[in-house]
């Protein structure tokens, strides 16, 4: 059997540093304000950051960006009803990005709404048609060997399962703003994450966290029988 | 089939001989067969611990080490079914829905007896009442957990030293007529050992045939033969739990786990029932003492050439045999005992088991010493007793 690389726990454990770490360097980029906010939600400021983000709200350009902290901040203060209100809002707003789909499935399964999570959570899917197919042709994957393996301890003479994958046939770039300087401070913990992820550095430079995407629509995608 | 080693030769060189017979490599010999279990088990004690990916490689090593476990790819199919989060059913589901629900059953019965196994170690079934001292193991089938136990014989009491997942007949218990596919109920013992190359693959390692059907089987009108422990074909590490025509079956890693506990001369006990009380040792000790005391006025009162106490013992309307009813046996008793001077009986390697699938009924099983003045013998003699509605026990059987 082929193992399945990405599904193991501390590859997860990976995802989160790159998550992190991918966040905290787009920092630069986002203005001094939000990096200061995110700094007091680290710190655990909740009630200062909730008040910075009220002040920089109005004005500044990374509106998104902040009431996405805003639902963070209103978690970290446990208002998770607010929270969710917040993520709403913004899904209407940015229906394109997945991140604050994932906050509200998160609190929807917190709130034990299993149901609602797992739908937001599809919807989140949605966004990116890229992963939809990856994760389709996963599934399907997964569907043919456990077919083959139902064969096998059926003792059935039928056929192997036919396999569907689908191809995606256009490269998407995401418009990436590398950081002049990678933050100093955050070099430890790239390398360790990259230490789990074996992955080369400049994997670690693809922009994570809630941004706007301004990437062209994916283009038709065209299926392939194995 | 014919047996393959003479019956009289002494009991530990026949099970030497079996158990060489039977292994090449040279390892604990149900090693393989707990390994099988334990991965079994241990991948669905994983997926409910959430350690998804756990379950999955143990389902995937179950797979590559017996790559014959139709159970192993069920479980490694319905965890990948799971993963791929689609419903992947198969598509010809309701022509195997019999192989699968028999796959279903034998996971869920592994796991139920492995749960329970800690607690039955402080019980025994009701069966158990006294092994002789020739019987150091009795094997008892459970089909209710399809499971196999090998009871030690310790004397004063059993110990539970190993156990077996087995499968019964298609048709399930309590065999009648030749070709049900049934297993019988009742006390049996092993007769000899037919090793695997002289026998069609379906027999796996080889197998040990029991003496079905027993005298308490003719009297029930029971037919059929060739009743087996053995083991199992090829392409399969196992059947499900409902599977053989009659005969218990076993992984072949299993029967040559339990041929270790096996004497071929016929004093291994293999008890078969749908299922047992599982009772405290003492209890059976205290059930035993009242036994041991009616077997003891049974020999006494024979010796007495008394007639009136001699016969009291028998059930004027169940007692048969092949030759006899009570009347022509009181007729044969009174004649022998008039030619008497003095009956001398000893009692020795008696063992006492409660009779499965039987209303109150005992098997006490013993060699018999007899000695009068004008006649000598040692038999191997069974006792049937069984409860009257009185409550008082009486001899239905005797040979």
């Amino acid at each position: 059997m082929p193992r399945f690389p990405g599904f193991r726990f501390r590859h997860f454990l990976g995802l989160a540093f790159l998550v992190v770490t991918a966040d905290s360097e787009s920092v630069e980029a986002a203005g001094d304000h939000v990096s200061h906010i995110r700094q007091l939600i680290a710190e655990g400021e909740n009630g200062s950051a909730m008040e910075a983000i009220q002040k920089h709200l109005p004005t500044s350009e990374h509106g998104p960006e902040l009431r996405f902290l805003k639902g963070i901040a209103h978690e970290g203060m446990g208002n998770r009803k607010a929270a969710m209100q917040v993520y709403r809002a913004l899904i209407r707003n940015h229906p394109e990005n997945p991140a604050p789909y994932n906050n509200l499935a998160v609190l929807h399964a917190h709130d034990g709404n299993f149901k609602a999570a797992a739908s937001v959570l599809e919807r989140a899917l949605g966004t990116d048609e890229d992963y939809q197919t990856i994760y389709s042709n996963l599934a399907s994957i997964y569907e043919k060997l456990a077919r083959d393996a139902y064969l096998k301890a059926l003792d059935s003479s039928e056929e192997p399962a036919s396999l569907m994958l689908t191809h995606i046939r256009e490269m998407k770039l995401k418009a990436t703003t590398p950081p002049a300087v990678p933050g100093e401070q955050y070099r430890e913990m790239r390398e360790q994450a990259a230490g789990e992820l074996t992955l080369p550095d400049e994997t670690l430079n693809v922009p994570h966290g809630f941004r706007q995407k301004n990437y062209r629509r994916p283009g038709a995608s065209h299926q392939t029988t194995m | 089939m014919p047996v393959s080693l003479p019956r009289n030769v002494d009991a530990a060189v026949c099970r030497v001989a079996a158990v060489a017979m039977l292994f090449m490599p040279c390892q604990p010999v149900s090693l393989a067969e707990e390994r099988y279990e334990e991965l079994i088990l241990s991948s669905i004690e994983k997926l409910r611990q959430s350690r998804f990916q756990h379950s999955l490689e143990q389902a995937e090593a179950l797979v590559r080490d017996y790559p014959n476990s139709k159970l192993g790819y069920l479980v490694l199919a319905d965890l990948l079914a799971a993963r791929s989060g689609k419903p992947v059913e198969p598509d010809h589901y309701s022509k195997h829905a019999g192989q699968l629900d028999g796959l279903r059953d034998e996971l869920s019965l592994r796991w139920q007896w492995n749960k329970e196994r800690e607690r039955r170690q402080e019980l025994i079934p009701d069966t158990l009442l006294q092994a002789a001292t020739d019987q150091e193991y009795i094997l008892v089938v459970d089909a209710s957990k399809a499971r196999l136990y090998v009871y030690e014989n310790t004397g004063q009491s059993f110990s539970l030293a190993d156990d077996f997942y087995v499968t019964v007949g298609k048709a399930g218990m309590r065999k009648q007529h030749e070709g049900d596919f049934r297993t019988p109920v009742g006390v049996y013992f092993v007769t000899s050992f037919l090793p695997g190359q002289n026998l069609p693959d379906r027999y796996g390692s080889g197998a040990f045939p029991i003496d079905y059907p027993n005298a308490m089987d003719r009297r029930r009108n029971r037919t059929g033969y060739g009743i087996w422990l053995h083991g199992t074909e090829k392409e399969n590490y196992n059947r499900t739990p409902m599977a053989s025509d009659g005969c218990i079956t076993m992984s072949n890693d299993a029967f040559r786990g339990l041929s270790k506990y096996i004497d071929i001369d016929g004093t291994t006990p293999v008890i078969m029932a749908e299922s047992y009380n599982w009772v405290p040792a003492d209890l059976a000790r205290k059930q035993l003492e009242e036994l041991s005391m009616l077997l003891d006025d049974w020999k006494t009162d024979w010796e007495s050439l008394d007639f009136e106490r001699y016969i009291r013992h028998y059930s004027p309307n169940l007692f048969a045999t092949e030759q006899h009813d009570l009347s022509s046996w009181s007729r044969h008793k009174k004649s022998v005992n008039s030619q008497k001077k003095f009956i001398d009986i000893r009692i020795r390697d008696l063992s006492v088991f409660s009779y499965p699938g039987e209303r109150d009924m005992v098997l006490m099983s013993f060699r018999q010493d007899y000695a009068s003045d004008n006649h000598n013998n040692s038999i191997r003699k069974k006792l049937f007793w069984q409860k009257n509605p009185e409550g008082k026990w009486k001899i239905v059987y005797e040979g």
